[in-house]
């Protein structure tokens, strides 16, 4: 059927396809099927998509990270607490071996004000209280801060991670909306 | 040409897909990394205890506020021309800025209805001289802690008659309310 659709579709549109196709089901990894080489890059703010398509590279190695959920809401609206956001994060790592690490780090979530604000510093809410719940495919729970980078090392050459985010907020923590980021690289391991 | 009606639709799930999910794939050698954005809206909240120990805490819909009622001022005038005054805390810390007021009760009277007369004169304020003082600004950060001042003064003039002597227990009384209100 691959053979048959590459020649209906050629090559550089059959890849495109598949680029969709990785889009929308995330963790099959069709890229295997077309002997070549192929790359799908999205910033999450302007979904720029890239593809390259030499087929005449291998396709030895390749890695997919996928990461679904969108931005992380958390609403802190009843006084000081930990509130938990309202839709969990999930990260996919695709990879025919184990020799990859996936790390979690994070950007502070800074206080968006308007106006002369609340003095010259930026306020914003430390990364120690930010918490991320990760529950892997296996069902176990780790729970950390983003105060240091998370690295997780992989149990199965492709795995899913579940993440809860969490936010503490103290009676000192401005009302506002407070914006940072969460960061998932994907490294090879020696 | 039947591939390009294909092409097309393919190119329309690709656009409406995009804000769903980011994916990034590529040769293991090099990091690959995705963001994810974090959004974190705090509301506004703020505690205020007024008299001893008792604190209130409560979110603020901005255009609302929230209200509490606790403690008590009393004063004593045993002839004319005495004056009276209590004062209790009231403390305030926010996470926004705040205004805080108090509205004094419309008139004082007994549990029977009996109103006091015209020869009691009385205000309440968070200045122990001046009545119009009724509200304040906390800021953001900053607890505050003031007096809530309840003044009263038996007029000695002609008509300090018509201030009626309470019965023992039945003093005249009225019911003051603190709002505390986020500014914005």
């Amino acid at each position: 059927m691959g053979v048959g659709a590459l020649r209906f579709l050629g090559p550089k549109r059959m890849a495109f396809v598949l680029c969709v196709a990785i889009c929308l089901l995330g963790r099959v990894p069709v890229y295997a099927n077309i002997g070549g080489y192929m790359q799908v890059a999205s910033a999450t703010t302007s979904h720029l998509w890239t593809m390259a398509t030499d087929l005449e590279e291998p396709v030895a190695d390749l890695v997919t990270l996928s990461v679904y959920g969108g931005t992380a809401r958390v609403l802190a609206l009843a006084g000081p607490g930990v509130y938990k956001a309202d839709a969990p994060i999930t990260a996919t790592v695709i990879a025919s071996h184990k020799h990859w690490v996936l790390t979690i780090s994070g950007e502070t979530p800074v206080l968006e004000v308007e106006g002369q604000g609340y003095g010259e510093e930026p306020l914003s809410i430390s990364l120690e209280d930010i918490s991320l719940e990760i529950t892997r495919m296996n069902g176990t729970i780790q729970i950390v801060d983003l105060a240091k980078t998370v690295r997780l090392m992989p149990q199965a050459a492709s795995e899913e991670f579940k993440i809860s985010v969490r936010a503490r907020t103290h009676w000192e923590t401005i009302a506002g909306d407070y914006r940072g980021s969460i960061v998932f690289t994907v490294s090879p391991t020696q | 040409m039947k591939r390009v009606p294909i092409f097309w639709i393919m190119m329309v799930l690709v656009l409406s897909v995009s804000g769903m999910a980011v994916a990034a794939s590529g040769d293991v050698n090099k990091p690959i990394s995705l963001t994810s954005e974090l959004l974190v809206s705090v509301g506004k909240w703020a505690e205020v205890s007024v008299g001893q120990d008792e604190t209130i805490g409560g979110s603020m819909p901005a255009s609302t506020g929230f209200v509490i009622e606790d403690d008590m001022l009393a004063v004593s005038l045993t002839r004319p021309g005495d004056v009276g005054l209590a004062f209790t805390k009231v403390k305030v810390k926010s996470n926004t800025d705040v205004s805080v007021s108090v509205t004094p009760p419309e008139y004082l009277a007994d549990e029977d209805g009996n109103r006091a007369g015209n020869a009691l004169k009385w205000f309440i304020s968070f200045d122990k001289k001046d009545r119009t003082a009724t509200s304040y600004i906390v800021r953001a950060k900053h607890p505050n802690t003031r007096h809530l001042y309840f003044y009263a003064k038996w007029d000695s003039g002609d008509n300090w008659w018509e201030l009626q002597a309470t019965e023992p227990n039945k003093p005249y009384k009225g019911t003051a309310v603190i709002v505390v209100q986020a500014k914005n």
